[in-house]
């Protein structure tokens, strides 16, 4: 009996041995598994966190470029907008009390200039006005059917006055029938601003639009003959981190605003463009926007 | 200091009454330079008028015309008034000068001074205070009355000559390199001069600086 009980003690404390093994590994398999499963949630949260992260420093970077841009364009609304409408105004009121102490060629003058203050203040603020309705990302853009060969020949109609000053001429060689469908206005602001370019860096000779379809999408060129940019230029012009560089209207240097905004509505539509100057020989801009 | 330059300016004045002053408008606004050749003409009868619209031009000009009297912008598409006027100080010691700018006279004033230049005219002053100035500056008569000088100060008004220079670059998004290559200065004269200018503005970066350029009128 004895000897029994002492048997089966010995097999029970075995039995009791194996099965706390088998608890403990069994444990130790569940908490590595639980653990493993902390571990991966672990990782998931501080990759997502990493994500939110470099999301706010890019939301971020934009706020600071958007910021830098609404520095610039107060600065050009002083520099560019307000001091020159006050000698609009200073030398109308001048020629309206001493008009006829004025000798006729001094008064030509004036109202030559006065006349061409007013069209370029014109131009400067309608692209301002460009500039801010398509800053918020959120906007909602609908698609639209439209010739661009009338487009070339409508934005050629708002420049014909200047063109006419400088002996440029307008060439329209974009193919006739090419019907798009697409963001309408931005595609017009683009073409706006790279004729305001061209015409402010050409003297004399022509600019010309030119464009088509091709397989995989519309072909644009806006080419001119003026004095063209260096490979420096065209370096900064399309650099990221590209600021509006010193105002200036009237000694037709431009103000930067153009470029910064062709390249804010090609963002929109989702198109690409090149540059291709030599400095003295003009300047050709192509623009692709996919189907 | 300032009755010194009266003086010698008033013997000038004397010799050269019977002359009309020859004057050149450098301002990169064509508007800015006609309208204000129109009132000197038409308001205060001078004939001799040139213009020019940046500050290669005004350098050709001075070359060419002999002039007497200099009404100065501040901000070319090619630069600033300060890069230009200690060459033409140099070149031209007997020509006087005038400051014509939208910006703030305490910010801009003092720097002016230090190369004898004691006219400054705010653009957004008022019609018949400019003509007066304008007429004692090309009368030689001092610029201001006996006590009416003003004294308004400004976060930007102790910047130096050479500060207001850099500052202008900088807020024009231009790197350290960039600026030393334009102003042809070594990229660690640019780097102290950078840091002197967030420590007198109490600023710590480009975009602190830019906010209170904003704020103080400073146009670039």
């Amino acid at each position: 009996m004895f000897k029994y009980t002492e048997q089966t003690s010995i097999t029970d404390l075995v039995f009791f041995i194996a099965v706390l093994a088998a608890f403990i590994v069994f444990f130790y398999f569940i908490a590595r598994f639980f653990i493993k499963k902390v571990v991966i949630k672990q990782k998931i949260f501080k990759a997502l966190l990493e994500r939110r992260a470099l999301e706010i420093h890019q939301k971020n970077v934009i706020l600071e470029k958007n910021n830098l841009i609404q520095t610039r364009l107060i600065s050009i609304i002083s520099h560019d907008i307000i001091s020159p409408l006050r000698f609009i105004y200073l030398a109308s009121n001048n020629l309206l009390k001493e008009g006829d102490r004025t000798p006729p060629e001094m008064r030509e003058e004036i109202m030559a200039e006065i006349s061409h203050t007013a069209k370029e203040l014109e131009l400067l603020s309608t692209n301002i006005t460009n500039w801010i309705k398509y800053q918020n990302e959120n906007r909602r853009l609908i698609k639209e059917q439209f010739d661009l060969h009338q487009m070339a020949g409508q934005i050629f109609s708002i420049f014909q006055g200047l063109a006419r000053q400088k002996n440029i001429v307008f060439r329209n060689e974009v193919n006739t029938g090419v019907v798009l469908y697409q963001y309408m206005e931005p595609i017009k602001i683009v073409l706006y601003n790279l004729i305001l370019n061209a015409l402010n860096f050409t003297e004399e000779g022509s600019i010309t639009i030119s464009g088509g379809n091709t397989k995989k999408g519309i072909l644009l060129k806006v080419k001119d003959e003026g004095e063209g940019m260096t490979e420096e230029q065209i370096e900064n012009v399309m650099g990221e981190l590209y600021i509006v560089s010193s105002a200036n209207v009237d000694n037709r240097k431009g103000n930067g605003l153009g470029y910064l905004i062709i390249k804010d509505m090609l963002k929109l539509v989702n198109a690409k463009f090149v540059i291709k100057s030599k400095k003295g020989q003009g300047t050709q801009v192509t623009i692709f926007l996919p189907a | 200091m300032p009755r010194n330059i009266v003086f010698a300016g008033t013997k000038n004045g004397v010799r050269m009454k019977n002359m009309q002053p020859y004057i050149i408008i450098a301002d990169d606004h064509s508007m800015i330079r006609k309208g204000l050749k129109l009132l000197l003409m038409s308001q205060l009868q001078y004939r001799n008028i040139y213009e020019a619209s940046s500050c290669n031009g005004l350098m050709n000009e001075l070359k060419n015309n002999k002039c007497t009297h200099l009404i100065l912008d501040v901000i070319f598409s090619d630069g600033t008034a300060l890069e230009v006027v200690p060459a033409i100080r140099k070149l031209y010691p007997d020509i006087r000068i005038m400051v014509f700018s939208m910006q703030l006279k305490e910010v801009y004033a003092d720097a002016f001074k230090q190369f004898d230049i004691h006219y400054y005219l705010n653009k957004a002053q008022d019609e018949d205070v400019s003509l007066e100035i304008i007429n004692r500056f090309l009368n030689d008569i001092p610029p201001v009355r006996d006590g009416e000088e003003l004294h308004q100060r400004n976060p930007f008004s102790s910047l130096a000559p050479r500060e207001l220079e850099i500052l202008h670059y900088l807020l024009n998004g231009y790197q350290t390199n960039n600026i030393a290559n334009t102003l042809n200065l070594s990229t660690s004269t640019i780097s102290t001069v950078k840091k002197r200018i967030f420590e007198k503005t109490e600023t710590e970066n480009i975009t602190q600086l830019l906010e209170l350029a904003l704020l103080y009128n400073i146009s670039f």
